[in-house]
C-alpha cells in the first residue's frame, strides 16, 4: 500500500546526481576502510603497549605500597624471602601502620661518607619496596629476626617505639631518649647513636646500646632490655671487664667479647686473642671462652659493629682491623675455640653491624667507597659472596637484616645481581622506548593519512 | 571471491538507491554524499566481520541514519576525481517535466530541508522506506511514541512549509503493526 507522500518523496530523489555515489566509490572506500582498520590496530597496539610498560613498572610497587592483610590464623607471620637488589623508587612514603614483615632496613646518607652524614632510615621489604622510617637518623633501627618487629627511636628524645608490622601494634618506651643535652630528670635511659642492638634467639626481647643517665662515671652501666610484651628490664654491662656486646648465645643468655691486646696497656697493639664472656640477663658471669689469633692474621682494632653470635649460640662471628686495607672476618666455634671459617674483606663496612642468616650463614656489609657500591655478602669457605647489591647512588651503605629473610627465597627478578646501570634504571628505560614508539607510530599514522588525503 | 569483489558487488548494487536515502535525510547533495561515503568507508573498515553476518544493508543503512540524524556536518577533502567539474545540480534536470512538477519538487526539497534531522529521519523511514512505527523506533533507537510525535510534528511542519503541497501530507495509510 503506498501513500501520497511516498510517491513525491520518490519523484523528488529520482534525479540524485551521480556524483553523489561516483563511479569508483567503492574502491576510494575499500581504501579508507583499510586505512582505518591498520590505524585502529596500530592505535591499540601502541596503547597495549603503553599499558604494558606502565604496568609492569608500576604494579609491583604498588603491589607492595598496599598495606598488609591483618594478623591470621599463624599466630607469628614472619619474613621468608628478602630482596636480591634495592634499587631507587619514584617515590618513597612513610612506613604504613601494617606493611606486613619486613626483610630488613638500610641507612641513607646525604653527603659522602668521609665523614659519614647520616639522613635516615628505610625499611625494606621482601621485594625490594622501601619506606622512610619517622624517627631519628643517627640512632641504630633494629628488627627482629623474623623481620615483624623494628624498634626505633622516634625523634631525638623519647619515646622508642617498638612497631609490630603486622598487626600495626606499637609500644611506646617513654624513658628511653637519644639526647644528651635534654633534661636528665625526663628520661630514664639513653639510647648511643650508630650502635647495633641485639635481639634474642627467640625473637621476643632486644638489647638496645644505651645506659640509664645516672650511670656516668660507673665501670657498671645498666643497658634497656625491651620485650615484645612491652617489658622494660635492664642489664648489667660492665665493659672493662667484659667488653662489647657480641649477641645472645641463648633466650636467656647473653654473650659479651673483649679483645686481647698483645701489650695489655697498648690498646693499638696487635689483637692476639678474644675474651668472650657469657652471662645471664641479670649479669652473673655463667663461662668463658678464650680464641686465639694467628699471629699472621693479626689486626690492631675491633669495634661495636664488629661481633655477632650465631643463632644457635654455638658459632661467634668477629671482624677485625688495622686500617682501610687491612680488614678481616672470623667466624669461632665456642664450643672448642677454634677457627671455623675465615676471609680477608678489604672492603668490609666497618661502621655497618656483622649478623647472620637464621639458617646459620654468617652475613658482612660491604662497601666500595669509590664506586658507591653498597653489598651484603655471606661468608662461606673463605670467600665473601655478596647476596644483596644496593644500588650506585642511593646513598646506602649499610644494610641490617632480619635473619629470617636472608635464610629465605631469593627475590632478584630478572636481574639478579646485576649492576650495570640498565638494570636498575630498566622501568624508565622501558617506559621511554614506549613512549617513543607509540608517538613515531602515531605520528607515522598521520602522516600516511594525509598523505592520501591529499 | 575476494573481500572487495564482494564488497564492489554490494556497493554497485545499492549505492543508488542508499544515496537516495541520505540524500532525503539531509536534504543537501553534499551531505548526502559524504554520509554514503562516511557510511560505505565503515563498512569497508568492518567488512568482514559484518559480510559475516549476513547482508550489509542493514548496518550500512543504520550508519546513514546515525550520520544524518547527528547532524553531522564534516566534510572530508576528497580526492579531486571525486570533484563534480561541471556537473548541474538536479534544479537543471534532464527531465522534461513542466514547470509545474519543477517547482513543487523546488518546494518540498526547501520544506524537507527546514525539518529537524530526526524530523526527517522519521518520515523516510515511515513513508519513503514504508517502514512500521516500531522498525523505524527500533532503527533510529527512541520509543515508538516518539516515532509518532516525531511524524505527527514533521507532517505538520510540512503543511506549514508548503501549504500548496497539503495534499500530499495525509495521514498514512500503514500504521504499526
Amino acid at each position: 500500500m503506498t501513500n501520497p507522500l511516498h510517491e513525491t518523496l520518490d519523484d523528488l530523489v529520482t534525479d540524485v546526481p551521480r556524483h553523489v555515489v561516483p563511479a569508483d566509490i567503492s574502491a576510494i572506500t575499500w581504501r579508507a576502510g583499510r586505512r582505518r582498520r591498520i590505524g585502529k590496530r596500530i592505535a591499540g597496539s601502541v596503547a597495549a603497549l603503553a599499558v604494558a610498560a606502565l604496568a609492569v613498572a608500576t604494579l609491583p610497587v604498588l603491589d607492595e605500597l598496599r598495606s598488609a592483610p591483618p594478623a591470621d590464623s599463624n599466630p607469628s607471620p614472619g619474613v621468608t624471602s628478602y630482596p636480591e637488589r634495592i634499587g631507587h623508587q619514584w617515590w618513597v612514603r612513610e612506613l604504613p601502620d601494617r606493611p606486613g614483615p619486613v626483610a630488613g632496613v638500610i641507612n641513607l646518607y646525604r653527603e659522602h661518607p668521609r665523614p659519614y652524614v647520616p639522613s635516615g632510615w628505610l625499611a625494606v621489604s621482601p621485594r625490594g619496596v622501601l619506606w622512610q622510617i619517622p624517627g631519628d637518623a643517627h640512632h641504630e633501627p633494629t628488627i627482629s629476626p623474623n623481620g615483624r618487629f623494628l624498634g626505633y627511636l622516634r625523634g631525638g628524645d623519647a619515646p622508642y617505639y617498638l612497631h609490630d608490622l603486622v598487626t600495626g601494634e606499637v609500644l611506646e618506651f617513654e624513658d628511653i631518649s637519644g639526647n644528651w643535652s635534654e633534661n636528665e630528670e625526663a628520661f630514664t635511659y639513653l639510647i648511643y647513636d650508630q650502635s647495633p642492638s641485639f635481639w634474642s634467639p627467640n625473637g621476643s626481647r632486644v638489647l638496645l646500646p644505651g645506659s640509664r643517665w645516672d650511670d656516668g662515671g660507673n665501670d657498671i652501666v645498666r643497658r634497656p632490655l625491651l620485650g615484645t610484651d612491652g617489658s622494660l628490664t635492664e642489664v648489667p654491662h660492665d665493659y672493662g671487664s667484659v667488653g662489647f656486646a657480641a649477641g645472645w648465645a641463648a633466650d636467656d643468655e647473653l654473650a659479651w667479647v673483649q679483645p686481647v691486646h698483645l701489650d695489655l696497656d697498648d690498646q693499638e697493639s696487635a689483637i692476639t686473642g678474644f675474651t668472650v664472656s657469657i652471662t645471664d640477663v641479670s649479669g652473673t658471669l655463667l663461662r668463658t671462652i678464650n680464641l686465639d689469633v694467628n699471629a699472621d692474621e693479626a689486626s690492631t682494632r675491633f669495634n661495636q659493629w664488629g661481633a655477632a653470635m650465631s643463632p644457635d649460640g654455638t658459632q661467634l662471628l668477629l671482624t677485625t682491623e688495622s686500617d682501610w686495607s687491612d680488614r678481616r672476618v672470623f667466624v669461632y666455634s665456642l664450643e672448642d675455640a677454634t677457627v671455623i671459617d675465615s676471609a680477608e674483606a678489604v672492603d668490609l663496612a666497618s661502621v655497618c653491624p656483622v649478623g647472620w642468616t637464621s639458617d646459620g650463614r654468617p652475613t658482612v656489609p660491604i662497601q666500595l667507597w669509590d664506586d658507591d657500591v653498597a653489598t651484603t655478602a655471606v661468608l662461606d669457605g673463605g670467600d665473601v659472596r655478596p647476596v644483596v647489591r644496593i644500588e650506585p647512588g642511593l646513598g646506602s651503605y649499610c644494610a641490617i637484616w632480619a635473619g629470617d629473610a636472608l635464610a629465605g627465597e631469593a627475590r632478584g627478578g630478572i636481574f639478579g645481581m646485576a649492576n650495570a646501570w640498565p638494570a636498575w634504571w630498566w622501568k624508565e628505560i622501558t617506559l621511554v622506548v614506549a613512549l617513543t614508539v607509540g608517538t613515531t607510530l602515531l605520528m607515522w599514522r598521520r602522516r600516511t593519512i594525509r598523505q592520501v588525503l591529499s | 571471491m575476494s573481500d572487495f569483489d564482494e564488497f564492489d558487488r554490494f556497493v554497485r548494487s545499492r549505492s543508488a538507491n542508499l544515496a537516495r536515502t541520505a540524500f532525503l535525510l539531509t536534504a543537501d547533495y553534499q551531505l548526502a554524499e559524504d554520509v554514503v561515503q562516511e557510511a560505505l568507508t565503515k563498512l569497508a573498515e568492518r567488512w568482514p566481520a559484518v559480510a559475516r553476518h549476513g547482508d550489509p544493508e542493514p548496518y550500512v543503512r543504520r550508519v546513514i541514519y546515525t550520520k544524518a540524524i547527528d547532524g553531522w556536518r564534516w566534510r572530508r577533502r576528497r580526492p579531486e576525481v571525486l570533484r563534480p567539474d561541471g556537473v548541474p545540480w538536479p534544479e537543471s534536470s534532464d527531465r522534461k517535466d513542466d514547470a509545474e512538477a519543477i517547482a513543487r519538487r523546488i518546494v518540498l526539497r526547501n520544506a524537507l530541508a527546514r525539518l529537524t534531522p530526526r524530523q526527517r529521519a522519521v518520515l523516510v523511514l515511515r513513508f519513503y522506506e514504508d517502514r512500521t512505527e516500531a522498525q523505524t523506533a527500533d532503527l533510529l533507537g527512541c520509543s515508538v511514541n516518539t516515532v509518532k510525535s516525531q511524524t505527527r510534528h514533521a507532517l505538520e511542519r510540512l503543511r506549514t512549509l508548503a501549504p500548496e503541497l497539503a495534499d500530499t501530507f495525509g495521514r498514512p495509510t500503514q500504521e504499526a503493526s
